[in-house]
This record gives structure tokens, sequence and C-alpha cells, in this order.
């Protein structure tokens, strides 16, 4: 993975990407559906990014009880990232089956993860060395898969979980064309969210019939 | 429909798995040779601090006594710390550094170095084997006693790693504590 200076550190470009997906995620779940969404996905990107850094305290307890400052340099890592995610997405399951979640509070979330894995995409194929090929495959796909979950949205048809389906099938073709081994930790992080993603739909509160809730 | 457009993909991307595999082998030795003619012919002669350019030579005497010179290191990853002992950041990284250094092998050709800017040290190379023996550090450590090599390799703050590849190019320059994890991933990440 390609490191870029900012500031006096160097960041990896996962970071920047995973930075920008959440900034543009943040605007577009904002302008689409107001306030209190934008608030949530803001808390759910919160939450993911302070479990990691502070997941060092579990994965590497020896070297914090030695060198506590070591909380501040250090973050837990694949292990951190994927705790981290687990721990979030249940709380949130937990939240959509406590406040009932209707439709548009499975969309929102879907369209905002959805962004978010798409810039984050997007990003990491312009910072990082591949063929131009690779990267081609890579935005086209993601790009295609946004427009129509969004576009599914709109008209009312498609569920959130078939969506999430789509979306590991996209990745999972995606996956094979890129090289890395850290492509293999987003993968699986779409696994899970497709997994929430499902759960939600799940634990929502339930229409007597789909057509009564496209009404 | 969803199930048809899923279906695709997933028989499409395990279609495109089988012929990449029956195609793998020619495919990488292609690669190989051009990376191998293109760093020979365009990129391996010019020095600098640039990514793949061919890192600065240097000689320094490790707190050890004996002589490090880079050039010698060719064939092998190497891992170029530049630290001082009164730099947080730097004491952070050191347990990771020892950790990932004593699980090396030979087979693994790497090697790590982490040259002590000297010059930088109030109390001199007291202060350096005081602190190596506090952190029970293994690994090599060059002094930088005229700050020589840390002004060639443009190092600002501290701690900076430069990652260079088997054939002496600069892969990687980082700015900033590394983990083993990270120190694990660069190293696999790099020819």
């Amino acid at each position: 993975m390609q490191y870029y200076p900012i500031g006096s550190i160097t960041v990896p470009s996962s970071w920047i990407a995973f930075i920008v997906g959440f900034a543009i995620t943040y605007l577009v779940i904002r302008y689409y559906f107001g306030k209190t969404y934008g608030e949530r996905i803001g808390n759910v990107f919160f939450n993911v990014i302070i479990i990691w850094k502070l997941s060092v305290i579990l994965t590497d307890f020896s070297t914090v009880l030695h060198y506590p400052l070591s909380i501040l340099y250090f973050h837990g890592g694949t292990v951190g990232w994927l705790l981290a995610l687990s721990l979030v997405g249940l709380h949130t399951l937990w939240q959509a089956y406590r406040q009932k979640w209707q439709r548009i509070d499975q969309w929102s979330l879907l369209l905002a993860l959805l962004s978010w894995q798409t810039v984050y995409q997007m990003v990491m194929a312009l910072l990082n060395e591949d063929n131009l090929f690779v990267k081609v495959v890579t935005i086209t796909m993601f790009f295609l898969l946004s427009i129509l979950a969004f576009w599914s949205y709109r008209k009312n048809v498609n569920t959130v979980s078939e969506l999430a389906g789509i979306w590991i099938a996209v990745h999972f073709m995606v996956s094979a064309f890129q090289s890395g081994g850290f492509l293999l930790t987003t993968f699986i992080t779409t696994i899970l969210i497709g997994l929430l993603l499902w759960g939600i739909e799940r634990v929502s509160a339930r229409p007597i019939s789909r057509k009564e809730d496209v009404q | 429909m969803i199930g048809y457009i899923i279906s695709t993909l997933v028989i499409g991307t395990l279609i495109f798995l089988m012929v990449q595999n029956s195609l793998d082998k020619p495919e990488s030795i292609d690669t190989s040779a051009t990376t191998l003619s293109q760093t020979d012919v365009a990129e391996a002669q010019e020095e600098g601090l640039e990514q793949y350019a061919q890192a600065p030579d240097f000689t320094l005497t490790t707190l050890a006594g004996e002589t490090v010179t880079l050039s010698e290191l060719k064939g092998k990853k190497v891992i170029l710390n530049f630290w001082a002992t009164w730099c947080p950041p730097c004491k952070a990284e050191m347990p990771h550094m020892e950790s990932f250094y004593s699980k090396l092998t030979d087979e693994d050709q790497v090697e790590l170095i982490a040259v002590n800017v000297t010059q930088s040290e109030k109390l001199g190379v007291s202060e350096v084997e005081n602190f190596v023996d506090s952190y029970e550090l293994s690994f090599p450590i060059p002094l930088d006693e005229t700050a020589e090599v840390t002004q060639l390799y443009g190092v600002f703050s501290m701690p900076t790693t430069y990652m260079i590849d088997t054939q002496g190019r600069i892969a990687q320059k980082i700015i900033g504590p590394l983990d083993e994890k990270t120190l694990n991933e660069l190293i696999d990440s790099m020819d």
C-alpha cells in the first residue's frame, strides 16, 4: 500500500480513502435524507474509528502495559477493524430492532455504506499502483452499483438485502482482478456489511405486505 | 431478476479465475522480465530519495563497533530507520522493531538498520548505550555522529523509515512510528 505525506507524518492510502469516503457519504446522506440520518451515519463512522483505534489495547496488550504511549501511536490493525465493525454492526442491529426501523432507515444505511465503499474503492484505485484495466473495472463496477442502488431507492424496487447480495457479488468479482493482501480485509468488510443489512431487514418493523410499504 | 444479476456476476468471476489460473505461469515470467529490464535500463542508476530511486549509499560504524555499508546489503530487503533517544514515537516503536527483528530468519533475507542520529543526542553515545540496554535491542545501531547520512536522506522528523527493496531501490518512505503488523505488511508488499 502506498503512503502519502500529510503534514509532518505519512499515512497509508487506505486512511485517506476512508476519510474521503466518510466525508462524501456524510454530505450525500445529509443532502438526501436530512440531518437525523446524517448524524446517525456520522455516529456509526466515529464509533468504528474509536473502537479500531483503542482496540490496540486488546490486540497488543503486553506492549500497551509496558508502554502506555502505544495507545497514542498505534491501532488495532485488521483484527481491531473487524472487531469495530462487528461491535458497531451489532449495536446498529439492536438500534434497528428497538426503534422499529422503517424503509427509509434501512435504505439510508444501505446507501450510506455503499457510497462509502464506492468512494473508498475509487480513491484506493487512484492512490495505489495497479494496472489500468483493474482500476477501470473497480471504478466502473462500484459506480454502476451505486447508480443501481440509488435508482432502486427512487423507483421503490428491490429490497435492501437484494442490493446487499449484488454488492457482495460485485465486490467478489472486483477482488478477483485486484491484487494484494489488504484487499481481503475490504472484501470481508463488505460481507459483514451485507450480513448487517440482511439482519436489519429481518428485525425492522415489517409491513403486512410489500405493497402497503410501497404506498 | 436480482438472482440473475448475482449469479451472472459470480459465475463470470469463477470463469475469469479459471482462465487466469491456466494463464498464470507464462504471464508471471513476462512481468518479471519487463520489470527487470525497466529497472536495469531506466531507473536503477539514478540515486535519489523519491520512490524507486536508488537509495543513496553510506557507511557508518555501529554501536557494537562494526561497519555497515548499505550497498553491501543488495539482495536483501532493508528497513532503514532513523531515530533518537529523546523522540517519544521512536521509543514507542522500538519494542515493535525488536519483536519484529527477533522473529527474522536467514530465509527472510531482511535486514533492519536503525540509524541513531547521534549528533542530536545531548549526552552522546552513552545515552544511546543506556537506551539500547533498557530496551534490549539486538539489531545493528549505526551511529550518525555528524548527521551526514540523516541529511543525505532528508530526514526532518523522527522516526523516519525507508523501505529499501532487494535491488537497493527506495520502495517507501514512512514518517511516524511503525508497529510490528505494519512492518510485516510493508516487507511483504515489497520485492
